[in-house]
């Protein structure tokens, strides 16, 4: 019977521990955009860590956009084990940064997260090989060892294999890509994912020569997926609307006069945290110009929704296997309005 | 004395010339033997890593820093979590019999499913963190103290019992001071991991610290920068290690596993 | 058998207590959590059933490299703290530098060993025998060399020699510390083989799985590879336990 009291006791002191613990957690969940000398408060959560892919936000933020527009922006960068997705809904980042077609599995799923902005309009993915796998053509891939990120990141790939009449289980072998590209310099595969705007250029660095690659666009093989885009959450945006349509303007800005001058924008993002070379940087925000406005493309509409490329990578996601329904492309899931509203 | 510490160093600089001479004998083997194209990544010359790591000294330390005292504060938070467990479990055995099996669970559950309801629940990315590191250091040491406390001669309790010791003097008394080996054993185990820990966290957002360093440098190729800082970590290791073997002669004098050496073999 | 049987009891019905809470919203309710983001335990068991046999195969993957590992890790452990214990100036290097080898983030040890080895499971073995050494040879040191006071005398008395020392003394006197290293070992070893599939390259493994069902925000998905995980680790803990109880009835801690 005396374990029995101790076992009890013991489990209301667990009990109260707990309960002080969601007490003091609940007292700082109201996360309201407190001001802090006239500024109101904002985070932004990067899909990954920072670099030039992010760099008009860095460019606004050093040139003191958002704090005209009466904001205080923190960014926070993104990591390995962090997904903006999830972040947003946590109320741990007011803003994120994410792939549209991953953006669109989570809502998918009932996260309420609304699509308001896309940044990137077109897709920055490529298939790489050496040249001497003789790899030109999506056909060429049969019976090859192609690697992707996974996570999501597979499907412009099965899109590319499938458009192409090759079936991604039987007719080749897929595997996963570590953050290095060593598997295809080291030959371990034969083709590897790649961004136009980082592992491309890493594997010129790594002395490479354009000659000894082969690459595969997405966009010209017609299966390209939008990428970065800006979205809230359902909760935030009820009351932020007027604050968010501010922090649109100002990044907006910021990203015109980051494609502007790629080079003053790379020196930017580098020197925000010294993250992997200036010279990198500079080639990234070079390359990320490219997708932010491409050519042709106005710069006073970056930003802009297009939804015909919306579109495609909803009914992409839904042949491919990413998506298990139809996406719901209602204003409730992707709402221009903010961007309309910054724009004006 | 003075001469067992002379010798001991000795003995360290021996090893540090052993390690450090196998290390570029493998690292020339692989180069200019097999040549493997790939030999500059996969091992290069120690020599290479540490003239590295001097040029960017000041950074790698100042990132080793901002993590070494994240895990400081983790394995603080991991290690008394740990301490509190084992005590209770050791006293009752229906709460050993229920949690025994759930810290077992808690380890598999990977940060990356965890992370996102920490922050959820806390909100705020810095004791997010420390609760994560904590939450990677406090299952050795739980297991090893809880171990120390059962370890407890029968006979000894008894005897305690039948001068009519009350339960908190046995723990004082008895059962603390026998277990406090094996808990430092426990410790010395979960600094190292309070470390790795504290460099996952790194990882989760964070723009400073050794873990953030070690993945830019991997995933822009620069090996070089990368050993560099994977060295940094495992010196950072040894040190925790040797604070808490410090700690270790510091509180517990007469425990001789770890301060005396060989007495009986010489 | 009454013993036995609580032992069973206590845990599973705690288990299904906090299931309850769970399944109702208290858990959710107390931390503010909306069920998409953890989804209750009959939609993590329903996904589990329709996915039995790929998560049972991913299982068998991720533990058997586990295991492998594992047991080449505390070998390793423990002939270091075997060699520290019969040249204790010469050997407790070896037991730092293993310490050190501790201190390597599992993120970076997964990438050299993708470097080192091409295939996942011998990149998944490698990763698992580094990060099980330390726990073993510490655990080991400490148990081949607390001795009771006057016995290692009491043994030079009768002209024993180090070897006797060692197999009549030393060995049964650190089983129990063994067993402690090997229940750390293999929460560690589960674990560590989890992370390493996160950047092998390959396709299977819970690792793997758990990390790209939770990256696309399936969390039912993710959390059932989850329980299969934690159960795997669950079921192999209570083996070593078993294995222990039999092995030393002699000590204190079995009473």
């Amino acid at each position: 019977m005396k374990s029995v009291k101790k076992l009890v006791s013991i489990v209301l002191i667990i009990g109260l521990v707990t309960m002080l613990g969601a007490g003091c957690s609940s007292g700082t969940t109201k996360k309201e955009s407190s001001s802090t000398g006239g500024l109101q408060k904002v985070t932004l959560q990067l899909k990954w860590l920072p670099q030039s892919q992010f760099m008009g936000y860095y460019v606004a933020k050093e040139k003191g956009y958002y704090e005209a527009e009466g904001i205080d922006l923190e960014i926070l960068p993104g990591g390995s084990d962090i997904i903006p997705e999830q972040q947003v809904s946590n109320g741990v980042a007011d803003i994120g940064v994410t792939w549209l077609s991953s953006l669109m599995k989570y809502q998918s799923q009932g996260w309420d997260l609304i699509d308001t902005a896309q940044i990137f309009q077109k897709s920055g993915m490529l298939l790489v090989s050496k040249a001497s796998t003789g790899i030109v053509t999506p056909a060429d891939l049969r019976g090859k060892k192609v690697s992707s990120w996974f996570g999501g990141n597979e499907y412009e790939i099965y899109a590319l294999l499938e458009a192409n009449g090759l079936n991604k289980d039987k007719d080749l072998t897929m595997v996963q890509q570590d953050y290095t590209m060593n598997q295809l310099i080291n030959n371990d595969v034969d083709a590897a994912s790649a961004m136009t705007y980082n592992e491309y250029g890493l594997l010129l660095e790594s002395g490479l020569k354009e000659s000894d690659l082969n690459k595969i666009d997405m966009n010209d093989a017609g299966v390209a997926m939008m990428e970065d885009c800006l979205f809230v959450s359902k909760d935030w945006i009820a009351d932020n609307e007027d604050l968010y349509v501010r922090f649109l303007r100002a990044s907006i800005k910021g990203w015109a006069d980051a494609c502007a001058d790629p080079t003053a924008a790379g020196k930017t993002v580098y020197n925000v945290d010294q993250s992997v070379s200036l010279d990198h940087q500079i080639y990234m925000a070079n390359e990320v110009k490219k997708l932010v406005e491409p050519a042709g493309f106005d710069a006073a509409k970056i930003g802009y929704i297009d939804m015909n490329a919306v579109q495609q990578t909803a009914d992409l996601s839904l042949k491919y296997g990413l998506l298990t329904q139809k996406a719901d492309l209602s204003t409730a899931t992707v709402n221009p309005k903010y961007w309309e509203e910054a724009t004006k | 004395m003075s001469v067992e510490r002379n010798d001991r160093i000795f003995v360290g600089i021996v090893w540090g010339i052993v390690i450090i001479g196998l290390w570029e004998v493998i690292a020339f083997l692989l180069q200019n033997v097999f040549q493997d194209p790939m030999a500059a990544t996969k091992l290069p010359y120690l020599h290479v890593i540490i003239a590295t790591f001097i040029q960017n000294a000041g950074a790698l330390l100042g990132a080793g820093l901002v993590t070494f005292s994240r895990a400081a504060a983790g394995f603080l938070v991991g290690g008394i979590i740990g301490i509190i467990l084992a005590v209770i479990m050791s006293l009752s055995k229906t709460v050993e019999r229920i949690g025994l099996p759930y810290l077992i669970i808690s380890q598999m559950i990977p940060i990356l499913a965890l992370a996102p309801i920490i922050f959820n629940i806390v909100k705020d990315m810095d004791s997010a963190r420390i609760i994560i590191a904590a939450y990677i250091t406090f299952f050795p040491v739980a297991i090893n103290m809880l171990s120390g406390l059962k370890a407890v001669e029968r006979d000894q309790k008894d005897l305690l019992y039948s001068v009519a010791a009350s339960q908190v003097e046995i723990y004082y008394k008895l059962m603390f001071p026998f277990s406090m080996p094996y808990l430092f054993t426990g410790l010395k185990i979960a600094a190292p991991l309070a470390i790795t820990a504290s460099i996952l966290v790194d990882m989760l957002g964070s723009s400073s610290g050794i873990g953030v360093k070690i993945l830019y440098a991997l995933y822009s190729n620069s090996s070089n920068i990368f050993w560099a800082a994977v060295l940094t970590s495992a010196l950072m290791g040894i040190s925790g290690y040797y604070l808490v073997v410090l700690g270790e002669k510091v509180l517990l004098p007469w425990n001789k596993t770890s301060s005396k050496k060989g007495g009986d073999n010489v | 058998m009454k013993e036995k049987m609580l032992n069973i009891i206590w845990p599973l019905g705690f288990g299904i207590a906090i299931l309850l809470l769970w399944q109702v919203g208290f858990l959710h309710m107390i931390f503010g959590l909306k069920p998409y983001q953890l989804p209750v335990p009959t939609a993590i068991a329903i996904t589990l059933s329709n996915n039995l046999g790929k998560a049972l195969t991913d299982c068998v993957v991720t533990i058997s490299g586990a295991l492998i590992g594992m047991a080449f890790g505390s070998l390793i452990g423990f002939m270091i703290a075997a060699i520290a214990t019969f040249f204790p100036k010469w050997g407790y290097g070896g037991m730092i530098v293993v310490s050190a080898f501790n201190a390597i983030p599992l993120v970076a040890l997964s990438s050299i060993m993708n470097l080192w080895f091409s295939t996942g499971m011998s990149q998944k073995i490698g990763v698992v025998t580094v990060v099980c050494m330390a726990a073993m040879s510490m655990n080991a040191y400490k148990g081949l060399n607390s001795l009771k006071p006057f016995s290692v005398d009491l043994m030079h008395t009768v002209a024993a020699s180090e070897w006797t020392i060692f197999t009549k003394l030393r060995l049964p006197n650190c089983l129990p510390n063994v067993f402690t290293a090997l229940k750390i070992n293999i929460a560690t070893a589960i674990m560590a083989a989890m992370i390493s599939e996160y950047f092998a390259s390959s396709t299977s493994g819970l690792g793997f799985a758990i990390k790209d069902s939770l990256r696309k925000g399936e969390m039912a998905m993710g959390w059932s590879y989850i329980v299969v995980a934690s159960l795997a680790g669950v079921i192999l803990y209570g083996i070593i336990i078993l294995v222990e109880r039999n092995a030393i009835k002699w000590h204190a801690s079995q009473k």
